[in-house]
């Protein structure tokens, strides 16, 4: 029987029994990681939606946020069993959900998976993928997808910190000393660049993209000193902001299984707020509770993938379920239906995301203008007013 | 001070053995703690040291709770001393704390105790979690005074009217009674998590270490401590290395070690510089290339460093080995032992569930010639120096019948599974010996599992 268990932003504890993973709480931070099995972007709409289907709803989920129309990203590894999954983690803008099996929280190495051609069922037969997909996959990038995911966890362990103790430093830098040697490796190879480039506008250096890689654990410390520190920190690119503008959504929806990621900075909206006005890194996230945690998701396509990706709009239209049609979402909706959505706009969140780096705190849902990759993309003005919101939240939050 | 092996008629009426290695067969003497499997949290032992007599040894829990168990006095003449230890007093060292400037708790848990040596009838130790280190006295008092005049013996006072004569109050016999007292407490030099004490062969002064800095203190004085190694960044976005363990040289009051979490340990002498940020001497060992990987920084990261009795070596225990230094020789480690290199081809899984950053410790026996640790599956490894043998043995509730012989176990790394061994996959990583003490003269051994502590002694025959 999976337990649900959910953060919830205003209040920052679990609804639920929290989940027993290592021992820790998850941090409410929104972090994407790849899509797991059932990888396609529409397997991944699919995912929530059998998911919500096979485990009733707590009532008090009711009124959450439509994460079925949020960026939700796939945080983990869904794990073959008769349950449908062990552990999936799905974040959203402001929640993480962890679905939990009985069994431990386990992070199930894909390399395993794909070597033994695992079908992977979903209870309700929805979903399979094919063995011939999975085979063409491993045989292309086995490494760069263990290193991808090896980044992936490592991010999260990064961010899922203890609330109450102080987190072990040590362990906090070692394993941000391994995120910054992948990604070295990663700009090295090109794959990074690789990425980056198809997704940013002219005129912008790689140099000017990719800064500092705040990690923050319970950075409260009003003696300047805080816990956090940088994750990664390329040369020349100590710019205030820490804020990675890229979305680095590798688009490559190919038949195989694609990893499709979506860069968890929808949280820089709010975040922004908060470092406008300060110096430095460090400084700026000493009394934001949930991290302004700049958690550089960085993702890759495959290393040998030579599909043209299709457009952002393609991509992440997929995810709207709002376009997707059939009977079970009725359900779904029914139980989202009062809720809000316009600030989980995924346009407006994503193509915040791509405009330039140096902006101020509200420009950047200013600039909504569509990328040139996707044209699909509308933009909504609606995102400022509930920044306001969300200052205010944010407050509470520091607050409490 | 420096044992000796003491070269007697062994075997029987000895136990003074002295020596170590795979000649000795390990016996189950004791456990204690409690037995069901449910864990309280509070009771998981975090430390084990053995005073330097040996007679008394220490433990340090989670709970903040320090338990001193006491060698009964031997009876020489019995051919077989069985020694045994038993409690002797447990008091409470540490509380739970909350620092409001960060809103965060302050662990009570116990990291490290480290005794003094003695000097008067009562012991003294120094016991320190996350942030305070507290010295304690522990006192016997078998005697008290009984006759008083004034006092009834309840305590309650005499009316002076109904006192006619005067008595002089004697001593009497007591039941043993141990106390407990906190005599100082070192609070308010560390921001960061203290990890390492360390008492100065000078007897006058000890270092505390946390992640970034290394402290001096004098034992008599609380208010103040001095910074001797800051590696703190002016940046912290540049921090990449912290210290895991430092230790004071057994004989060298001016010399120290201090360990990093890149594998590197740093000999430092006070006598150079106030502040030893720069190093006497490097012990840094080249990474083999062809054993690199993602998670080659993590598992090379020290967890412990201890001298030797003699002060000429100095062991560390990294992730999946142990290594002896040459305190001349920097280069690299004079000795290597894998403690279970069967583990290098799972350590995608030990990240995954964290027990790659579980911080083993490692002990010397009493003249050096064998080294102890732990490992997964309440194994532990005994790795004889001389003989160049190691055994691994198993602290189990099974093998726990009086003077049982330990059996040496074996982990089968891949393919076919032999009687009488494990697999790798079967071992239980929630099993961990991290903390063991060997006593300073005799073979006997304190092994801690995550709530039980197990004493096994060499075998007589």
């Amino acid at each position: 029987m999976a337990s649900i268990f959910v953060v919830s932003a205003e209040r920052f504890i679990p609804l639920f029994p929290r989940l027993a993973c290592q021992g820790v709480l998850a941090h409410f931070l929104p972090t994407s990681v790849r899509w797991g099995r059932g990888g396609e972007s529409v397997g991944g709409a699919c995912v929530i939606r059998a998911l919500w289907m096979n485990y009733p709803l707590p009532p008090s989920l009711a009124g959450m946020s439509p994460m079925l129309q949020a960026p939700v990203t796939l945080v983990g590894w869904p794990r073959r069993q008769g349950v449908l999954v062990s552990v999936l983690w799905l974040s959203t803008l402001d929640f993480l959900f962890g679905f939990q099996s009985r069994n431990n929280y386990h992070f199930k190495k894909m390399l395993n998976m794909f070597s033994k051609g695992t079908k992977r069922k979903f209870s309700d037969g929805d979903e399979e993928i094919s063995d011939e997909s999975l085979v063409g996959a491993r045989v292309a990038s086995s490494y760069s997808l263990q290193r991808q995911s090896l980044l992936d966890m490592s991010l999260i362990k990064l961010q899922l910190c203890h609330m109450l103790v102080e987190p072990n430093l040590c362990r906090s830098v070692l394993i941000a000393n391994t995120v910054r040697q992948i990604q070295e490796e990663m700009t090295h190879d090109g794959s990074w660049h690789m990425v980056t480039e198809a997704f940013c506008g002219p005129g912008q250096s790689p140099s000017e993209r990719l800064v500092a890689t705040e990690v923050l654990c319970r950075s409260r410390e009003q003696d300047a000193e805080p816990k956090l520190f940088s994750v990664i920190s390329y040369e020349g690119c100590r710019e205030e902001e820490v804020v990675a503008d890229e979305t680095l959504c590798s688009v490559s929806v190919s038949d195989t299984v694609s990893n499709v990621c979506l860069a968890g900075r929808i949280g820089q909206c709010w975040e922004k707020s908060e470092l406008s006005g300060v110096e430095r890194d460090e400084e700026a996230l000493e009394d934001s509770r949930l991290g302004s945690g700049e958690d550089e998701e960085i993702d890759t396509e495959d290393g040998a993938s030579t599909e043209s990706p299709k457009t952002t709009g393609q991509v992440f239209g997929t995810f709207e379920i709002k376009n997707s049609s059939p009977a079970p979402d009725s359900a779904l909706e029914e139980l989202f239906s009062d809720v809000d959505t316009s600030y989980y706009d995924l346009d407006t969140m994503l193509t915040g995301m791509q405009s330039a780096p140096k902006m101020g705190p509200y420009d950047i849902l200013d600039s909504l203008a569509p990328s040139h990759s996707s044209p699909s993309i509308v933009s909504t003005p609606k995102c400022r007013s509930d920044l306001n919101e969300l200052d205010h939240i944010m407050e509470i939050i520091v607050g409490s | 001070m420096h044992f000796s092996t003491v070269f007697s008629l062994r075997v029987s009426l000895s136990c003074r053995a002295g020596g170590g290695g795979n000649d000795v067969q390990w016996c189950f003497s004791q456990v204690k703690g409690a037995i069901d499997d449910d864990v309280a949290e509070a009771d998981i032992i975090s430390t084990v040291e053995f005073n330097h007599s040996g007679e008394l040894l220490a433990t340090g829990d989670k709970g903040g709770r320090v338990v001193i168990f006491q060698q009964e006095t031997e009876n020489k003449s019995q051919p077989q001393c069985r020694s045994e230890y038993n409690v002797y007093s447990t008091f409470q060292s540490h509380e739970p704390e909350f620092d409001y400037l960060k809103s965060l708790e302050i662990e009570e848990k116990i990291n490290k105790i480290r005794w003094l040596p003695q000097k008067n009838a009562a012991q003294f130790l120094l016991s320190t979690n996350d942030k305070t280190i507290k010295l304690w006295k522990i006192s016997e008092r078998d005697k008290r005074p009984e006759g008083y005049n004034l006092k009834e013996e309840d305590g309650r006072y005499r009316d002076a009217a109904t006192i006619t004569t005067l008595r002089v109050p004697v001593f009497r016999p007591m039941d043993l009674m141990v106390e407990a007292s906190p005599r100082r407490v070192f609070a308010n030099a560390h921001t960061y998590h203290i990890n390492s004490i360390s008492v100065n062969s000078d007897n006058e002064t000890y270092l505390s270490a946390d992640d970034l800095r290394i402290n001096l203190w004098h034992l008599e004085i609380t208010d103040r401590s001095f910074n001797i190694v800051d590696i703190k960044p002016a940046n912290m976005e540049e921090l990449t290395e912290v210290i895991t363990a430092a230790e004071f040289h057994p004989h060298q009051c001016n010399t120290f070690v201090y360990s990093s979490s890149k594998g590197t340990i740093r000999l430092c002498d006070m006598r150079a510089s106030a502040l030893c940020d720069k190093h006497s001497k490097l012990f840094e060992e080249p990474e083999d290339p062809s054993n690199r990987s993602f998670f080659s920084e993590i598992i090379s990261s020290i967890s412990d460093v201890k001298f030797s009795h003699n002060g000429r070596y100095m062991m560390t225990r990294d992730y999946l080995s142990v290594k002896i230094w040459d305190l001349n020789m920097e280069n690299r480690p004079v000795e290597t032992y894998q403690v279970h290199e069967y583990l290098r081809s799972k350590l995608c899984s030990l990240y995954e569930n964290d027990c790659i950053f579980d911080k083993f410790e490692c002990c010397w026996n009493g003249n050096d010639s064998v080294v102890m640790t732990g490992s997964y599956n309440n194994f532990f490894r005994m790795l004889d120096r001389t003989q160049r043998r190691d055994v691994t043995l198993e602290a189990s509730r099974e093998s726990c019948k009086p003077r049982q012989v330990l059996k040496p176990r074996r982990v089968c790394a891949g393919g076919k599974r032999k009687k009488d061994e494990i697999s790798v996959d079967s071992l239980d990583f929630n099993k961990k010996i991290l903390h063991t003490a060997w006593h300073p003269q005799e073979n006997i051994i304190a092994v801690a599992t995550t709530n039980n502590l197990y004493i096994f002694q060499e075998k007589v025959n």
